[in-house]
C-alpha cells in the first residue's frame, strides 16, 4: 500500500492532539504545585519556579469542606446510575417479552415523555414546590432516572437474549424478578456497565443540580463547589476561615483552584480506562446523551 | 347468527383474561419507571399552562391568574430575542459543521490509518478524555489561558511588545474561544460514531484499490468517505433535530456567566436560567413552551427523514 505519507501526516496530527489535550491538563498540575506569591508576581508558568504543596496542605488539613462535597458527588454518581439500571432495566426487560400483551401501550407512554417536556420552569416548580426537592441532598439521586433513549437501548438489547434460556429458568420455577437479576443483567454486561459507568461521570460531573436546587453550602457537589471556588475568591476565603495553618489573607487562593481541580477530576481518571474499554469498541456509541 | 357472535365476543374475553394474566409479571416489572414518569415527566407536563398566566407562589400553579399572551408578547418583543435565539441557532450550526462533520470525520479517517495498537489507544486517549472532563475543570483551563491578570495568553502577548486584552470583558474574541473549547472536549468523541463505520469497512476492498494503483487520498474518496455518508446524515439531522437545545456548561461555565459577554454568549439555556433566577417564571415558561413545540416539530420531522434513510437509526 502507497500508504506511507499519509501514516505519518496521520501520526503528525494525532500526536499534535494529545499535546493540545495532555499538556494543558499536566499545567493544571503543575500550577496546582505551584507557589501563591509566585503566580502574583509572575503570572503562571508551565514549570514552577519553587515547588510548594500548601494548597493540598491547606485541602487536608481542613478537610470537612471538600469531604462534603465529595460525599454529596459520590452519594450521587453511585446512587443515580444504580436506579437507573433498576427502573430502565426492569421495564426493559418486560418490553423486550413477546409474552407482554401490554408493550406497545407502554411503549407509546415512554415515547410521549421523549417527545414532549414541561420545560425548565414547570419541572422546577414541581420539584421545589410539590415534591420539596429544594435544599433536600435526594436532589441529587432522584433526577432524570428514567429516560427512553436508555429504555430502548437496554431493551434491544434483552432482546437478542434467547429466550430458551429464560423459558428454562421459568421451567425451574424462578421469578421474573430472579431472572432478571440473574440471567438478564449478567448477560447485558456490556450495555448494563456502559449505562451505569457514563451515568456515573455525568452526575460526577453535572453541577446544574446544584445550581439549580440548593443554596446550602453543605449540600453542594464537588463541580459546584470548585465552581464557587473558580469565581470568587471570598467563596474559598470563607469556606477555609477556620483551618489551622494560614492566616485569612495568606490562603493561596490561586493555587487552591487549580488544586481542587485536580482533586475533582481524580475519579474520572480512575473510571476512564473502564469506560473506554467499552467506548473503543463502539458498544456504547449510542448510550451516551449528550 | 347472534349466538355466533356471542360466542366469539366471549372467546376473545377469555384470550383478553389470559393475555393479561401472562402479563401481569411484565406490568409489575414495568409499574416503577411508568410511575416515575407519571410524577416526574406526566406532572410537569401540566405546568404549561405558565405560560398563559401569571405565576404567583402562594396560588400555586393552578391557582394563579390567567394572562392569555402576555408572557409571549414580552419575549417576542424584546431585544433579547434576537440575540438569544439567533446565538443558539447559529452556534449549533457552526458546531454541527466543524465539530459534527470536520473534525467527525477527520479524526476517524486519520485514527483508522493507525494499526500500531500502542498508538491506537494512545491517541483514542487523547481523543476520548476532554469529553469526560467536566466543563467546571475546563473553565479553570481555559481560565489558565485567558486570565487578565497572570494567564499565559497575555504573557505570550506582552512577550512579543502587544498590550494585554481582557479577555472576559470583550464579546468580540467569544465566538472563536466557544468553538475552540468545544471542539477541544467534543471532536475526538463525535469521531467515535465514524470510526466504528469505518471500522466495519471490508479490508480487501483498500488491497484490490492499491493493487490498482489508487492512492490513499483516492482510496479515502472512493472507499472511506461514501461509508461515512450515512453516519453523516444522521449527525445532520439529529443536530438540526435539536437545533434549540445548548450545552449550557459551555455557555454558562465558561465565560464564567460575565454579563460583559451575553452578547457573544447567551443562549436559550442560559437566558432561561437567569429568568429563573429573577423569578419571571411567566416569561422563562413561554420561552420554554415556545422552543418544545417548534423542537418537537423538528424532532418529529427529523426522525421522519431518518427513518427513510435508515431506518434502524430512527427513534420511533
Amino acid at each position: 500500500m502507497q500508504s506511507k505519507k499519509f501514516t505519518a501526516f496521520s501520526h503528525i496530527i494525532l500526536m499534535l492532539n494529545c499535546i493540545v489535550v495532555f499538556v494543558p491538563i499536566f499545567i493544571v498540575v503543575m500550577l496546582s504545585v505551584s507557589n501563591e506569591q509566585d503566580i502574583l508576581d509572575y503570572g503562571y508558568k508551565v514549570i514552577p519556579m519553587h515547588i510548594d504543596f500548601s494548597a493540598y496542605k491547606l485541602i487536608f488539613e481542613d478537610m470537612t469542606a471538600v469531604a462534603k462535597a465529595t460525599g454529596v458527588s459520590l452519594f450521587s454518581s453511585i446512587l443515580s446510575p444504580t436506579f437507573v439500571i433498576i427502573l430502565c432495566g426492569t421495564i426493559g426487560y418486560a418490553l423486550s417479552q413477546p409474552r407482554f400483551a401490554y408493550r406497545k401501550h407502554v411503549m407509546k407512554y415512554i415515547l410521549v415523555t421523549m417527545l414532549f417536556s414541561g420545560g425548565l420552569i414547570p419541572t422546577y416548580i414541581i420539584n421545589t414546590q410539590y415534591l420539596g426537592l429544594y435544599n433536600n441532598i435526594l436532589v441529587h439521586a432522584v433526577l432524570g432516572l428514567v429516560s427512553g433513549t436508555n429504555i430502548i437501548l437496554l431493551k434491544t438489547f434483552f432482546s437478542q437474549i434467547p429466550t430458551s434460556l429464560i423459558e428454562a429458568a421459568e421451567i425451574d420455577g424462578a421469578s421474573q424478578k430472579r431472572i432478571f437479576v440473574s440471567i438478564i443483567l449478567p448477560m447485558s454486561k456490556p450495555i448494563v456497565a456502559s449505562i451505569f459507568f457514563s451515568g456515573m461521570l455525568g452526575h460526577w460531573n453535572d453541577y446544574s443540580r446544584s445550581l439549580y436546587y440548593i443554596s446550602d453550602k453543605d449540600l453542594f457537589d464537588l463541580q459546584y463547589f470548585l465552581q464557587n471556588a473558580l469565581q470568587s475568591a471570598s467563596f474559598l476565603k470563607e469556606t477555609y476561615a477556620n483551618n489551622p495553618s494560614f492566616a485569612n489573607d495568606a490562603i493561596p487562593v490561586e493555587t487552591l483552584k487549580f488544586a481542587l481541580s485536580i482533586i475533582s477530576c481524580l475519579p474520572v481518571l480512575l473510571v476512564f480506562p473502564y469506560i473506554q474499554k467499552y467506548y473503543s469498541k463502539g458498544v456504547a456509541v449510542g448510550a451516551v446523551k449528550e | 347468527m347472534i349466538s355466533r357472535d356471542n360466542s366469539q365476543v366471549h372467546l376473545k374475553r377469555g384470550m383478553g383474561a389470559v393475555r393479561f394474566k401472562q402479563s401481569i409479571p411484565y406490568i409489575l416489572l414495568s409499574l416503577p419507571a411508568m410511575i416515575y414518569l407519571a410524577i416526574f415527566n406526566y406532572w410537569p407536563m401540566f405546568g404549561i399552562v405558565l405560560a398563559f398566566k401569571d405565576y404567583k407562589i402562594a396560588h400555586g400553579i393552578f391557582g394563579s391568574r390567567w394572562v392569555g399572551l402576555k408572557n409571549f408578547e414580552y419575549f417576542f418583543t424584546t431585544n433579547d430575542l434576537a440575540r438569544v435565539l439567533g446565538n443558539t441557532i447559529l452556534y449549533n450550526l457552526v458546531f454541527l459543521v466543524v465539530i459534527g462533520l470536520f473534525f467527525g470525520m477527520f479524526f476517524a479517517l486519520i485514527l483508522y490509518e493507525i494499526r500500531s495498537k500502542f498508538f491506537n489507544k494512545l491517541y483514542q486517549t487523547a481523543m476520548l478524555l476532554p469529553f469526560f472532563l467536566s466543563y467546571v475543570i475546563i473553565t479553570a483551563i481555559t481560565y489558565m489561558f485567558l486570565s487578565p491578570s497572570s494567564g499565559f495568553l497575555n504573557t505570550v502577548l506582552q512577550a512579543f511588545g502587544a498590550s494585554p486584552i481582557k479577555w472576559y470583558n470583550e464579546p468580540v474574541y467569544w465566538p472563536f474561544i466557544l468553538v475552540f473549547v468545544e471542539s477541544w472536549k467534543q471532536a475526538g468523541f463525535a469521531s467515535l460514531y465514524f470510526y466504528s463505520a469505518l471500522l466495519s469497512i471490508d479490508t480487501s476492498l483498500f488491497e484490490a484499490a492499491s493493487l490498482d494503483g489508487a492512492s490513499r487520498i483516492r482510496q479515502i474518496w472512493h472507499i472511506s468517505l461514501p461509508e461515512l455518508r450515512p453516519m453523516a446524515c444522521i449527525t445532520i439531522i439529529m443536530r438540526l433535530g435539536s437545533i434549540f437545545g445548548s450545552d449550557f456548561g459551555l455557555f454558562y461555565q465558561i465565560p464564567m456567566d460575565q454579563a460583559t459577554l451575553y452578547p457573544a454568549t447567551d443562549v436559550l439555556s442560559t437566558y432561561m436560567l437567569r429568568g429563573l433566577q429573577d423569578g419571571s417564571f411567566g416569561t422563562t415558561a413561554a420561552i420554554g413552551t415556545f422552543t418544545g413545540v417548534v423542537g418537537l416539530i423538528l424532532v418529529l420531522g427529523s426522525n421522519a427523514i431518518i427513518k427513510k434513510i435508515s431506518p434502524e437509526n430512527s427513534m420511533f
